[in-house]
């Protein structure tokens, strides 16, 4: 499965949307995921991809991350995949 | 309603085994923040912890006492024999039933559960020592300490995460202010510093794998500790007629609760409790001298603090010296704020007050008359302790001289 419609299942379902209402253009807190909500959607594009995030939200505050767009946030994922994907070849 | 002073302090934590071991490693700035031992720490993302270094129950307690007792209770143990022997305390016969004890803990039993279900889920072991429930149990620090010392007062454990030990000493605060006790054995004990309780923190994404740095530009999260720190509270006019040595008095106490979100921190709860305790204690936030923050090292956390001590005490005559000690003793969850308490009663006693470490540059958006690196002399009379839990939960503790 790809990282754009894992990334926008999991948003769906954890803002209680169908997936073809998910805007690219939406942020996290558009979406209406509060700090909590983020972390638990790490969490679980971590598991649906069988990847590790070394995300600290300190340094990327939640609130900072809830308000980047869908878009962004996938081609994050893309790009943490493909350097993850370097260090492993 | 009765005046509460406090007459015995103890401790152990990353810093040390008592209180003056630990209070000359805070004046010194020194941490105890270094490499974590534990089994399995390469499956860690975090791999750094204040740890309570080299320790043996062995040398505490006898062979039969340690298989009753999880490490969250040895420390309170540890800490509450300090307490009571350096308060000169003799608790009769008739005072043991005004006597009881209120432990805080975040974690309780953690390592007792952790081991128990390695061993029946991933050893296939068919039988658990029998001991695991009273080991485990929340009440068991609290209960072990009646057990010893045979008090038969209001006893029990509350739990509200990083704000325990402060509602602890808060609840036993009242019962001796309202005349339903006149001793209390109180604080807080934690030892999450397991392989799985660090796991579990891990997941929240908020610790720092390189240090804990409070109010820093560059803070990237808290550094979890372990250990406890235990008081004897006691009714004003019962200590001053003993002659006990006063530490500190007790002015007021504030519990409140956000209402509003599981883990991130609210300016209008801090404000709620902060603005509560100096109510309850009849002081002007223009005679607080001294705040040892919660300052967990947190983006967040520090921001919204700092933003609140501000707006309360903007107006005073001269600011109050602020100062977090997490990056001395690290987070020690349910016990932090009966440990941090040793700092504001050393400012209050020795009028120094024990610096935030780790500050390399300091953030341009926190404007606190802070102490950093070093110690800084000052004549204290009254500080606050704040401590701000997950699950939205405040507790602060102002102490005055007597």
């Amino acid at each position: 499965m790809s990282i754009k419609k894992v990334v926008i299942e999991i948003l769906a379902d954890k803002a209680l949307l169908n997936p073809c209402d998910i805007c690219m253009t939406d942020s996290l807190v558009d979406l209406g995921i509060d700090s909590m909500g983020i972390v638990e959607f790490l969490f679980s594009v971590e598991e649906q991809l069988n990847v590790d995030f070394d995300i600290n939200l300190n340094l990327e505050t939640s609130k900072d991350f809830g308000l980047i767009t869908v878009d962004e946030v996938i081609s994050s994922f893309e790009r943490i995949i493909e350097e993850k994907d370097l260090d492993r070849n | 309603m009765k005046r509460v002073v406090i007459t015995g302090q103890g401790t152990i934590n990353s810093l040390g085994s008592n209180v003056s071991d630990t209070n000359l490693a805070l004046l010194s700035g020194n941490t105890g923040i270094q490499k974590l031992d534990l089994d399995n720490c390469e499956l860690l993302r975090v791999s750094i912890g204040a740890q309570i270094q080299k320790y043996d129950p062995h040398v505490f307690f006898k062979k039969n006492e340690i298989s009753m007792l999880d490490y969250f209770s040895q420390y309170a143990l540890i800490s509450a024999s300090e307490a009571i022997n350096s308060s000169g305390i003799v608790i009769s016969d008739e005072l043991s039933e005004e006597t009881g004890v209120i432990i805080g803990s975040a974690g309780g039993g953690l390592s007792t559960q952790e081991d128990n279900y390695r061993l029946v889920f991933e050893d296939k072991k068919t039988r658990v020592h029998p001991f695991i429930v009273p080991k485990m149990m929340h009440n068991a620090a609290a209960s072990n300490i009646a057990k010893r010392y045979g008090l038969r007062g209001v006893t029990y454990s509350v739990s509200s995460a990083c704000a325990s030990s402060n509602h602890a000493i808060a609840n036993a605060f009242n019962l001796i202010k309202f005349g339903e006790a006149r001793v209390m054995i109180a604080g807080g004990s934690d030892a999450m510093l397991t392989f799985g309780g660090v796991k579990a923190w891990e997941g929240l994404r908020v610790l720092s794998k390189t240090g804990c740095r409070p109010f820093c530009l560059s803070r990237d999260g808290l550094v979890q500790g372990e250990g406890a720190a235990v008081f004897v509270l006691e009714e004003y006019t019962h200590a001053y007629k003993r002659g006990a040595n006063i530490l500190a008095e007790i002015k007021g106490c504030s519990m409140t609760s956000d209402g509003y979100d599981l883990v991130a921190p609210s300016a209008s709860g801090m404000k709620k409790a902060i603005m509560k305790s100096l109510y309850n204690s009849g002081i002007p936030a223009d005679d607080i001298d001294y705040i040892n923050a919660h300052g967990t090292g947190t983006k967040i956390n520090d921001q919204i603090e700092s933003d609140v001590i501000n707006l309360i005490f903007s107006n005073n005559r001269i600011s109050p010296k602020v100062s977090s000690t997490k990056s001395a003793h690290g987070h020690v969850m349910g016990a932090t704020g009966a440990i941090e308490l040793l700092s504001c009663i050393l400012a209050l006693r020795e009028h120094v007050i024990v610096p935030t470490l780790g500050l390399v540059k300091r953030d341009p958006k926190i404007k606190l008359d802070l102490v950093c690196g070093d110690a800084q002399e000052k004549r204290v009379k009254t500080v606050i302790s704040n401590s701000f839990a997950f699950g939205g939960l405040n507790s602060t503790i102002i102490l005055k001289t007597v």
